[in-house]
């Protein structure tokens, strides 16, 4: 379902190079529950905005549904965001004008579908959220967990293929976690969705089969029922065929960082490491 | 995404910051007022030249002169070139316009002539006369068949008759009302009674009346000062009868015709055209064969030229606020679109098209422009009406009905529509700018 190969991303920040991901390749399959976890900093953040299309790598693919996703436009990416891709955020981004339903049918909306339509989905599925009582109360007038509920519905209600989310219960307590956990769980095994979500708490990536664990950019441990799968993780990395026509140059994609000084010291993320430009 | 949903969506935002859009939407009110304004009044101003000219002349004629002195290339106005003009595209009949100059004749009228009138005879092509816009208060025009010195006259000529048998004051009859109202009869009813033409001559034993004809008077023309004094008091008589007479009165006086051997010539011919539209192309080509013209519509034209300048002015001048509240428009937008950022960047991980972020930021910069218009147009309306009744009592009788701002649909469906515009045109940027906002704003602005 996802395919990621030899992927890296370098950011530059004040003349400095930061690796925030070096030569990850995994492979999620379809209708899994996959957690990414790793301490703060270790590149989790960076891996699912690239997973998401949200940022460009500077080097290898990621390929959802068979679609090369780093090579999209940003046309392709809102037309393939509609039809294949939800997001649950850390810190929920409801709009704030809108109500729990119009919240929900929201990103239908984008899709063309008519106000009746998918207000009447949107009710649905929060009402099976449990969210009966709160269809038409903003967010504000909402607590945490009911509003992450309210944004795991936003996720869910164009029935994507894959939905990701970043830390979804970080701002939550941990009877709130629980709940939302299970909650998450049961609906992606339900709807056959794949699932990826990032965390920093080992505890909670014990409920998924699947756990990808990042220690400074890089890949140090990926199972599957507690079976390590890094030796297939290799052979991803090595069936990459860099792209020569096409490719964007690592030195382009390092361009679209804001802060530019000339001659620049690279500064590699705890570990040295050799960088091909 | 759907329209609908799209202008809900820009609503919904404008609605958010109520006190700021009202503060942008004001800027556009003044704006569209000071434009729509300062144009209704260019408006007002046209209107009244118009009214003005409407009263002063037929704007479908053209008089056509031959002013220039012998030995120069124009050739003289012959019946052959003034036929020439009636083909020109555009033109309903041309005729020359005959003012015999050696001519001079008296009407008489009841025994022994007892009454007497000096007659100013015009001669016009007979065809002419119907389509060339004199309008019948009583009668017919001259026909084809018609005998010999058969006549129309202006509408009071028959109160040119004097009473030869009385003095002054009481030898004549004016048509203006007594005081029970009532309009004096003229000593003559030209209709009915019978008209002699007279042709005298004068030496040391008083007058000789040399030529006298009959004429037969058929129709009495509707006044108007616009078609010429003829109208009034004159007598306008077939082109052939009057040259004809002219002749018969010099060969009577011993006067040599100054035209003798030469084809016969005028110096003045009236052409008439189908609509005002025709005047310009018709005038040039009648020009341009060394004619002199003139007509009231050219006259006008000057006058419009004038006042489109005008009108360009006052409407620049009104631009200028219109320009000001642009820049509040895109003040506004671009404030819009620094708030927004994060919604922005979560609408785009939800899957919105970048169309769709550009359209939403320029439906509600439009829509700042259109509310400012409509509210603007409804302000034009009621400023106009008030500039209105008190330039009116102000002027009092001076001006009349004259109007000082007139707002025509077409003024307050550009007003609208400019503004709405402006909106567009300045909400451009910033829109583009929104759709720039990366995916990414969403989670980076936590
Ligand atoms: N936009 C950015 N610009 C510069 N450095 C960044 C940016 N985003 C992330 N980083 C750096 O990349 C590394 C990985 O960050 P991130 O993926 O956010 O980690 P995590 O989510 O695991 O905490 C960190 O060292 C961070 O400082
Ligand atoms: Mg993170």
């Amino acid at each position: 379902m996802i395919r990621v190969e030899k992927l890296r991303k370098v950011y530059k920040v004040g003349g400095e190079k930061v690796v925030a991901l070096d030569n990850v390749s995994v492979e999620i399959e379809k209708g899994e529950f996959c957690c990414i976890v790793g301490t703060s900093g270790s590149g989790k953040s960076t891996l699912l905005n690239m997973l998401a299309g949200l940022e460009k790598p500077t080097k290898g693919k990621v390929k959802i549904n068979g679609q090369l996703v780093n090579k999209m436009t940003e046309k392709e990416l809102a037309v393939f965001r509609q039809n294949n891709i939800g997001f649950i955020f850390q810190s929920y981004n409801l709009m704030p004008t809108m109500t729990a339903v119009e919240n929900v049918a929201f990103p239908l909306m984008f899709k063309g579908v008519p106000q009746k339509i998918r207000e009447k989905r949107a009710r649905k599925i929060l009402a099976e959220m449990g969210l009966g009582s709160r269809m038409n109360h903003k967010p504000r007038e909402m607590s945490g967990g009911q509003q992450q509920r309210v944004g795991i519905a936003r996720a869910f209600v164009s029935k994507p293929k894959v939905i990701f989310a970043d830390e979804p219960t970080g701002n939550l307590d941990s009877a709130t976690t629980e709940q939302v956990m299970k909650m998450l769980l049961d609906i992606s095994q339900k709807n056959d969705i794949t699932f990826v979500m990032v965390t920093h708490d080992p505890e909670l990536a014990k409920m998924a089969r699947r756990v990808i664990t990042l220690k400074d950019g890089r890949v140090i441990n990926d199972t599957r029922d507690g079976v390590s799968l890094l030796e297939e993780d290799e052979k991803i990395a090595e069936s990459f065929e860099e792209e020569t026509a096409g490719e964007q140059p690592e030195k382009q994609a390092e361009d679209e960082q804001p802060v530019q000084v000339p001659g620049e010291q690279e500064v590699s993320n705890g570990h040295s490491q050799a960088i091909s430009q | 995404m759907k329209i609908s949903d799209l202008l809900k969506l820009s609503l919904d935002n404008l609605k958010r910051r109520k006190g700021r859009t009202f503060l942008t939407v004001l800027g556009v009110v003044i704006g569209t007022c000071s434009i729509v304004m300062m144009v209704s009044i260019g408006v007002a101003l046209d209107k009244s030249y118009d009214d003005m000219m409407e009263g002063m002349g037929d704007l479908t004629l053209i008089e056509v002169y031959n002013w220039s002195s012998s030995g120069t290339d124009t050739q003289s106005m012959t019946d052959k070139v003034i036929e020439g003009f009636s083909d020109i595209p555009g033109v309903r009949v041309a005729t020359p316009l005959y003012r015999p100059s050696q001519l001079s004749m008296q009407c008489a009228s009841g025994t022994n002539d007892k009454y007497k009138t000096y007659a100013d005879i015009i001669g016009l092509n007979e065809r002419a006369l119907a389509d060339y816009g004199y309008e019948l208060k009583e009668g017919r025009f001259p026909t084809a068949t018609d005998k010999e010195y058969t006549v129309i006259v202006g509408e009071n000529f028959a109160y040119n008759f004097t009473n030869q048998r009385k003095q002054y004051p009481n030898n004549m009859v004016q048509p203006i009302p007594d005081e029970n109202g009532v309009i004096p009869k003229p000593f003559v009813d030209v209709l009915n009674d019978d008209i002699r033409l007279q042709g005298y001559t004068w030496d040391e034993n008083g007058e000789k009346l040399r030529i006298e004809k009959e004429i037969k008077v058929v129709g009495v023309l509707k006044g108007d000062t616009s078609k010429g004094y003829e109208t009034m008091y004159g007598m306008i008589m077939n082109l052939e009868d009057l040259i004809k007479l002219e002749k018969e009165y010099m060969k009577a006086n011993d006067i040599k015709d100054p035209n003798r051997g030469k084809e016969r010539s005028y110096s003045q011919a009236a052409v008439k055209v189908n609509s005002i539209e025709d005047v310009e192309a018709v005038t040039k080509r009648i020009e341009d064969q060394g004619y002199q013209t003139y007509s009231m519509s050219s006259i006008r034209n000057e006058m419009k030229k004038q006042t489109q300048v005008i009108q360009l002015i006052l409407g620049g001048l009104g631009s200028i606020s219109l320009l000001v509240s642009a820049i509040g428009i895109a003040n506004t937008m671009t404030m819009a679109i620094y708030e927004r950022t994060k919604e922005i960047g979560i609408m785009k991980v939800l899957g919105c098209e970048l169309k769709d972020i550009k359209n939403m930021f320029l439906a509600e910069a439009a829509g700042i422009g259109f509310l400012g218009g409509i509210v603007g147009i409804v302000i034009c309306y009621g400023l106009s009406a008030l500039l209105n009744t008190l330039g009116a009592s102000l002027a009092g009788a001076v001006t009349g009905g004259v109007k000082l701002s007139i707002i025509p649909v077409w003024l307050a469906a550009f007003g609208m529509g400019f503004s709405t515009f402006i909106g567009i045109l300045s909400g451009y940027v910033p829109a583009l700018r929104a759709v720039k906002i990366t995916a990414l704003s969403a989670i980076r602005h936590d």
